[in-house]
């Protein structure tokens, strides 16, 4: 009865901490192919630096809190796409860049592509255009910065 | 890292020596050539646009100037010399995204992100002119769609003074600098017997040393009007492959500033009368910054029956998996990043 108190404050100061830590030093996996990888690169360039707002972009799924999927995803890539999603931890957060990865795009009646990522799995958040500027890329992670504050 | 390239590599080793290197590709597939058939003739840009993603406008200059040869419609003098301005642009900015990735295969963090600041004054200016940045949608049948405006060509002016330099800063970054020379030295050597049976053509074939360039040998637009060189390399190792596209781009910028001073006043589009029966097949090729790009187009009744496009980075591919045999495993990622190949333009 006594350590009651203590134990509650114990939990919320870890709580504190881990959205603290969630907040400040984001792992990214960037899974990227065709006209809007070139758009992720130049927010990773020195004049949109993703870099000051915590990002960090990783070599390997297991090491993400977050999976960021831009470009053309046909069906020949599913079984690569199900490997990556299920590698990375479960509390993760999955964003679609780009028209195609939305809903097709462009290509939508086309027999080899899959019309978007969610055919596979959930996503939480979409950023749209065809290829979206940089500056729409970067208002996507401080959306997912919201979460934790 | 965000770069992507998804083509697989089957590699045969012999204690960390390559024997044979199979490619496997087509992760990209998307059929647009299928898609577009039946599509009018104004409304397939958008499509064919994206099958280059680092210089979308020489896709569709190759398909404009292919339908204005075999139909005889003359295009307007000043159109003529926009398409060789924005051209010219997205050749730097193509050669530059080659820089970055070559300065990330050899573990270099300056250079990659003093390239990638320049590139972003050039695709600002590409912005300023047609409203998007990687994807112009801006060449039309007979000319180009909107005129350009007084403040392009002042941002131009402006942007072209300090430019030369920036591109010397970024030169002795990779070529007098001695790390850089003795790794890329005789790496990845092509022989000339391999890349006359794939077919290479573009800054590949330039640093073998054959000189071999369609803007000078098969004249196309109004290139006859500017005065530039051509180089080419010795040996057709890593290292000449750099340096002919380093000097590429400064010959760019002595083009882009010929051009701005012979602009002349005029028209920019004329609107020519299409056919109604079915064609014959209509060929054209352009100096692409990856090699030459052909494009083979059927029309009938205003709407395209067949279309094929022709990717240089095909052939590249190829190439790469000829030149790697020989050298070590630890080599093969720094010579993929210096054969430039574009995956869209492999599987489209």
């Amino acid at each position: 009865m006594l350590d009651k108190p203590k134990h509650l404050r114990k939990i919320k100061f870890l709580n504190r901490l881990k959205n603290w830590v969630k907040l400040t030093s984001i792992n990214v996996y960037c899974f990227s192919s065709g006209c809007c990888g070139d758009e992720i690169l130049a927010t990773y360039g020195p004049i949109y630096d993703l870099e000051r707002l915590g990002v960090n972009f990783v070599s390997s799924p297991e090491r993400a809190d977050v999976l960021m999927i831009a470009g053309i995803i046909t069906k020949e890539m599913k079984s690569t796409l199900e490997d990556l999603y299920n590698s990375t931890e479960d509390k993760k957060v999955v964003i679609a860049v780009g028209s195609c990865a939305i809903n097709g795009g462009p290509f939508y009646k086309s027999d080899y592509i899959l019309n978007g990522v969610k055919e596979i799995f959930n996503v939480d958040l979409y950023v749209p255009g065809c290829p979206p500027r940089p500056e729409a890329i970067i208002y996507s992670i401080l959306r997912y910065k919201d979460r934790f504050k | 890292m965000p770069f992507g390239f998804p083509i697989g590599l089957n590699i045969d080793l012999k204690e960390d020596v390559v024997i044979n290197l199979n490619p496997d590709f087509g992760y990209l597939r998307t059929g647009v050539e299928k898609i577009i058939e039946g599509i009018e003739i104004d409304k397939v840009i958008p499509f064919i646009n994206r099958v280059d993603t680092s210089s979308a406008i020489s896709v569709e200059l190759a398909y404009c100037i292919a339908l204005e040869n075999y139909f005889k419609i003359e295009v307007p003098i000043r159109a003529k010399f926009i398409r060789v301005i924005l051209s010219e642009l997205s050749r730097i900015s193509s050669h530059i995204l080659f820089l970055t990735k070559l300065a990330n295969a050899l573990g270099m963090n300056m250079p990659l992100h003093y390239c990638l600041r320049e590139r972003e004054e050039i695709l600002h200016l590409i912005e300023v002119a047609t409203g998007s940045r990687l994807t112009p949608n801006f060449v039309r049948v007979g000319g180009i769609k909107s005129d350009l405006s007084m403040q392009f060509f002042d941002k131009l002016k402006e942007m072209l003074k300090g430019f030369r330099k920036k591109v010397h800063e970024i030169r002795v970054f990779f070529l007098e600098n001695e790390l850089v020379v003795n790794r890329l030295n005789n790496l990845g050597i092509l022989v000339k017997e391999d890349a006359i049976k794939l077919a290479i053509s573009g800054p590949n074939l330039r640093a073998l040393g054959v000189s071999r360039d369609i803007r000078k040998n098969d004249n196309y637009e109004i290139y006859d009007e500017f005065n530039f060189k051509v180089p080419i390399g010795d040996r057709g190792d890593s290292l000449d492959r750099c340096m002919v596209r380093i000097e590429e781009i400064e010959q760019s910028i002595s083009i882009i500033s010929q051009a701005l001073y012979k602009v002349p006043e005029g028209k920019i589009r004329t609107y020519g009368v299409v056919n109604t029966h079915l064609t014959e097949n209509i060929y054209s090729h352009v100096e692409c910054p990856h090699g030459e790009l052909g494009m083979n187009i059927s029309v009938s009744e205003g709407r395209i029956a067949k279309l094929s496009i022709k990717g240089p980075s095909y052939n590249n591919l190829f190439a790469f998996s000829k030149a790697v045999i020989g050298e070590k495993l630890e080599d093969i990622e720094l010579i993929l990043a210096s054969f430039d190949i574009c995956v869209c333009e492999v599987d489209k």
